[in-house]
């Protein structure tokens, strides 16, 4: 079925917007219902927190493909769509702490239905409610870091995303990528908490969904300097950016960085699971992409900010 | 005010001589009301004088804002800024020079303290850094625009003293000064006449 899948998501990975697209829709030459592959956004019209949930729900249904096709693979691509679920627990958990009534979530749920999670009323609730999921993992071991739940979160979906690559035996090229994934989220971490607090969490095992499995990547010292060498960035430039606290631009960095890579991987051996990986990527970017898009035209931004702030994969 | 109907006396006279002199006084406070009126304009003038800078900084930030909202993606956007306890803002009367004046009074700050993410919090930060100067120059044009409309009614009050109250009634007084002198002078010649006879 592996065969099934590659030639599916070569297929499929064709349908993706290119960078084209984007600029056409950036300048408003044409609308995103013109698009073969969103005509169907044209019915959430004219709000456009619809569209954006109507572009999650493409996604969605578009990794959802994947998981229909009989394989040995379908816990990893639950797995990977999981992030959505962990996205939704920590806006839950942030409306709880800050009072927001009306939350916006992703329409996307594995182990949690988004009913019963709306109707937790306070953070005792979520951790009952995660109790029984792969997400419990870490808080069960540092129960003591409640202030912290959202990094114990995004390292407890690291730690089940990256077994259950490791179970459903994908590509080694999958499974470095994915090593990827995780530091960036990590290196979120550390300029959020600072480096000197992540290497005490990292002696207590808060942080080992953020360890890498691949042999292509070490993390001894939990250093930002690690990372730069994993990504191969512009040292001076991230630290610039470090200085000013500009996260957004450090990640946005990164995630081009990240996608650089992949893409270059892709080409080589396109014929291994990093195939269905690289569609499944791609189309999470389109979705960032035709949000940023969205909101960008909402907000009545200039085409250019809106356009510097894309993730594109390198054109193939 | 019609004095058509007044007895010509030298009470009416002593009467009308202070109410002149009242109008008088009244006109010179009310110029220094004005002056004081125009002092407190011109230096609220000054705090507006700020807006186009901080508009222009506002929009700079906003322009931020949306760039890390579209890199951050509306879910974790909208749900990291929900940690931020919203600043608690009253609009009150106060008395400027004695004219009431709606201001808006900061009763507290918003609360950025569950706001682990430092960029958001930096952004927040000088956003309502900017909301304060905002809300400063704003009670500053209200003030200025209630001060205006009073100063526009003291001027109004001080040309009606001045163009018309006052000669009037100056007029009027010369009017009955003379009369009176003309009548104390023809009683004057009716003694004489008298004594003559």
């Amino acid at each position: 079925m592996i065969g099934y899948l590659l030639v599916k998501a070569l297929c499929f990975k064709d349908r993706l917007l290119k960078e084209e697209d984007y600029l056409r829709l950036i300048e408003g030459k044409i609308t995103l219902y013109e698009l073969p592959q969103y005509t169907f956004l044209k019915k959430y019209e004219p709000s456009y927190n619809n569209i954006i949930k109507g572009i999650y729900e493409k996604f969605i249904n578009r990794a959802k493909y994947f998981i229909k096709v009989r394989t040995t693979y379908i816990p990893f691509f639950y797995a990977f769509l999981d992030r959505l679920e962990v996205e939704n627990l920590k806006t839950k958990i942030r409306s709880l702490i800050g009072g927001e009534k009306t939350p916006f979530y992703y329409p996307y749920y594995h182990f949690i239905p988004l009913d019963k999670l709306k109707e937790a009323k306070k953070l005792d609730d979520i951790i009952s409610i995660i109790e029984k999921t792969p997400y419990y993992e870490i808080l069960k071991l540092a129960k003591e870091y409640k202030t912290l739940i959202e990094l114990c979160l995004d390292s407890a979906y690291y730690k089940y995303y990256k077994n259950k690559a490791l179970k459903c035996k994908v590509d080694n090229q999958v499974i470095y990528f994915i090593d990827l994934e995780s530091l960036i989220k990590l290196f979120y971490w550390m300029l959020v908490l600072g480096e000197d607090e992540i290497k005490k969490l990292a002696k207590k095992e808060v942080l080992i969904g953020f360890k890498p499995v691949s042999r292509r990547l070490k993390l001894e010292e939990y250093s930002i300097d690690e990372i730069i060498r994993a990504f191969k960035v512009d040292r001076k430039r991230l630290e610039r950016m470090m200085i000013h606290f500009e996260i957004s631009r450090a990640l946005h960095l990164l995630e081009e960085k990240f996608i650089e890579k992949l893409s270059i991987t892709f080409m080589k051996y396109k014929i291994s699971f990093i195939t269905p990986y690289f569609y499944l990527i791609a189309s999470y970017l389109e979705m960032r992409n035709l949000e940023k898009i969205v909101l960008g035209e909402a907000m009545k931004l200039p085409p250019d900010v809106v356009k510097g702030t894309l993730t594109l994969p390198r054109p193939i | 005010m019609s004095y058509k109907f007044l007895p010509i006396s030298r009470g009416t006279l002593i009467k009308l001589r202070n109410r002149l002199k009242l109008m008088k006084r009244g006109k010179e406070v009310l110029e220094m009301r004005r002056e004081q009126l125009i002092r407190e304009i011109t230096n609220l003038l000054m705090v507006i004088k700020k807006r186009p800078e901080v508009e222009h900084r506002l929009v700079n930030e906003i322009h931020e804002i949306s760039r890390v909202r579209l890199i951050r993606g509306e879910v974790e956007f909208t749900s990291l800024i929900s940690l931020v306890k919203r600043p608690i803002i009253e609009i009150l009367p106060y008395s400027i020079q004695g004219v009431p004046v709606p201001q808006i009074k900061i009763v507290s700050d918003p609360d950025l303290s569950n706001l682990k993410d430092p960029e958001l919090k930096r952004l927040a930060n000088n956003f309502w850094e900017i909301m304060k100067e905002l809300i400063e120059i704003a009670n500053a044009e209200i003030a200025i625009e209630k001060l205006a409309n009073y100063l526009n009614y003291i001027n109004r009050i001080v040309n009606s003293l001045e163009k018309n109250l006052i000669p009037q009634l100056e007029k009027l007084i010369k009017y009955v000064e003379e009369r009176v002198e003309e009548e104390s002078l023809e009683e004057f010649i009716r003694l004489k006449k008298i004594k003559g006879e």
